[in-house]
């Protein structure tokens, strides 16, 4: 790691050199030990963060976590989703971490094949039934 | 079988398998208000922190985290786990955004009117220091943008990584690293030429 590289990660991640993303740290530390200028810039970095850390900071009140549970139970919220078939597809979705498509696809695929199993069974009876009804207006000799 | 489990507060910081994040938000959906008190149990010191270093006010930031969990409490659908977005991410800019909102509306304090301390030796004038070093941190930083603020609060104070930081304020990587880069460009230079006039003063005492 040369010195402007070390200059460039010292700015993006700071003085605590455990915190670098994983191998650059371990870089760092070797440049480090062997480039007094950059054993510097890392002290006068870390003197800098130690200044900022200076900022005043307050402690929540006590029972901060109690109160917002409090606040929470005194609010009406929209009835919970009741058992359904609807609620049950619903659980999958959110459940399952997948992306939707990869359920929501293979999903319409199947509802699709379904419907139109269903249609061509309703279509094939509707024309037994017409050419019952056909046979039974113009009797048997019809066709010929 | 009844797999409800009653643990005493002080445990529910504790993240299980069977009681992670992601986990509790879908018993949430479902109204389970247990679910909601461990969220709350684990969380909000983290949340509160983010909105304090935002508004500098504890009772502001108060009021943010206990009006983000409502939000959430209500209306649990609006974290869409399907996404695979964290529910901390989802969260972290869930406050940010109620913070943003707040700072928008306030309207700036009046400035305190300076005040002389009783002279009580040694200490009191050490407090004094102090208390004006965090205050002129707290100056330098609020007169940053919003966006290199909410990085450094991100980043610097929260410890948040990099890439989280960036997909919570929606931003890409390159450019939540160049916001912090200005930020603490534009603190070195305040702080340090602030720095540099406090000891010119001391050497003149």
């Amino acid at each position: 790691m040369d010195r402007d590289e070390f200059l460039k990660y010292l700015e993006l991640y700071g003085g605590d050199l455990g915190r670098w993303p994983s191998g650059l740290g371990e870089e760092a530390r070797a440049a480090c030990a062997v480039s007094r200028e950059m054993r510097e810039a890392l002290d006068q970095e870390r003197r800098f963060e130690d200044s900022l850390m200076e900022r005043g900071f307050e402690e929540p009140s006590p029972g901060l976590e109690a109160r917002i549970i409090s606040a929470a139970a005194r609010v009406k919220r929209p009835e919970a989703r009741k058992s359904s078939v609807l609620g049950l597809l619903g659980a999958v979705f959110t459940a399952i971490p997948l992306p939707r498509p990869a359920i929501a696809l293979p999903l319409l695929l199947v509802l699709g094949m379904a419907a139109g199993y269903l249609y061509a069974n309703y279509a094939e009876q509707d024309t037994d039934n017409a050419q019952y009804a056909e046979l039974l207006y113009y009797g048997e000799d019809y066709n010929e | 079988m009844d797999t409800t489990v009653t643990l005493p507060l002080g445990q529910m910081g504790i993240e299980t398998k069977e009681f992670t994040d992601e986990g509790l938000m879908g018993r949430i959906r479902n109204g389970d208000r247990e679910a909601f008190s461990m969220l709350v149990m684990r969380h909000t010191k983290k949340y509160y922190s983010l909105a304090y270093r935002m508004l500098s006010s504890r009772e502001e930031a108060e009021d943010i985290v206990q009006e983000s969990f409502l939000i959430l409490w209500t209306n649990p659908a609006s974290w869409d786990g399907g996404r695979q977005t964290k529910f901390t991410t989802w969260f972290y800019r869930v406050v940010w955004n109620a913070c943003i909102d707040r700072k928008r509306k306030n309207t700036p304090l009046p400035m305190e009117d300076g005040f002389d301390p009783p002279d009580e030796g040694r200490g009191a004038e050490e407090a004094l220091e102090m208390k004006r070093n965090k205050e002129n941190i707290d100056a330098c930083i609020g007169e940053l943008p919003e966006s290199q603020q909410t990085a450094l609060a991100l980043c610097f104070y929260e410890g948040v990584s990099n890439r989280e930081a960036a997909e919570i304020m929606g931003l890409s990587v390159k450019a939540l690293e160049s916001l912090l880069m200005r930020a603490k460009a534009s603190l070195r230079s305040k702080l340090g030429g602030d720095k540099g006039r406090e000891d010119a003063n001391n050497g003149q005492r």
